[in-house]
């Protein structure tokens, strides 16, 4: 049980890091510091699709944490699906970064430099 | 300390790392304070004092690794925060730092699994019971702080 558990905590831990974003402040900095209006319905409509990956890819962190702890026993013969599991997570999550690469150049695309420059500079200054 | 406030932007959930310095308990004190408590309730556990010397060296050696990847890859999210907030960053370099991570994740998957099997050798079933029931609060802090990062 220990080493199960603490396996369980190196699959979900890390890579799960990637999910946690602030919706919230992307969808207030997108209204507070894009000018242009059709730009700024442009990067609103990227904000959902974050939120959507995010969404699903959780779904699915979700459930491979359940494949774990449902299929192993802690011994020695549990290394294969072990080491299955975590190539999935690690393929899964490949796939997730790539897809949050190609959606931070897409909200990027709606904003002018000095717009990004703004909201990095506002995100700075607010304090915890 | 700042939080992780530029989350206009996609990756700066993976840079949230930087924020998190600014709590009172980092997630790796308390990833910290968790294996300190799985270790102590191994030397309550196990009586035999040569098993529980070498199920203490197994925990700490989880424990190093841990912390080193996690090091490792705050580090990783510290480049990719800076070149998330370049306007003219390459997908390209950011790639790189993503991939990174994906590595320290591999090399710490293999380490763990090799970490458990000498530990099954060491524990017998009635001793990974006693301790797995009496630490899973302290790991459900650990998983906690992991998510944390």
């Amino acid at each position: 049980m220990l080493v199960t558990i603490i396996t369980i905590l190196f699959l979900t831990g890390g890579a799960s890091a990637g999910l946690l974003y602030d919706f919230g402040s992307m969808k207030k900095q997108v209204k507070t510091y894009v000018a242009d209006e059709e730009r700024k319905d442009a990067a609103l409509d990227v904000v959902k699709e974050f939120k959507a990956r995010a969404k699903a890819e959780n779904k699915k962190l979700k459930a491979l944490k359940k494949q774990v702890e449902g299929s192993l026993n802690e011994s020695p013969a549990a290394d294969e699906q072990l080491t299955y599991l975590g190539e999935e997570l690690i393929n899964s999550t490949r796939a997730y970064y790539a897809d949050m690469l190609d959606l931070r150049f897409k909200i990027r695309e709606q904003f002018t430099r000095e717009e990004w420059t703004a909201a990095y500079a506002a995100g700075a200054d607010q304090p915890d | 300390m700042h939080k992780l406030v530029s989350a206009v932007f996609a990756l700066s959930i993976a840079l949230s790392v930087a924020g998190c310095a600014s709590k009172k308990q980092s997630p790796l004190d308390k990833m910290d304070a968790a294996f300190d408590d799985v270790r102590a309730e191994v030397q309550s556990v196990v009586t035999d004092p040569e098993r529980a010397a070498q199920a203490d060296e197994l925990i700490h050696q989880l424990q190093q690794t841990y912390t080193s990847t996690t090091k490792s890859i705050q580090l990783r999210k510290d480049r990719l925060r800076e070149l998330d907030e370049d306007y003219d960053a390459s997908r390209t370099d950011m790639e790189e730092q993503l991939e990174l991570i994906l590595t320290d994740l591999q090399a710490n998957q293999q380490t763990v699994l090799k970490i458990s099997d000498e530990m099954f050798s060491v524990l017998n079933d009635e001793e990974r019971a006693e301790i797995g029931k009496a630490r899973s609060k302290a790991l459900n802090a650990a998983v906690a702080a992991m998510d944390a990062i």
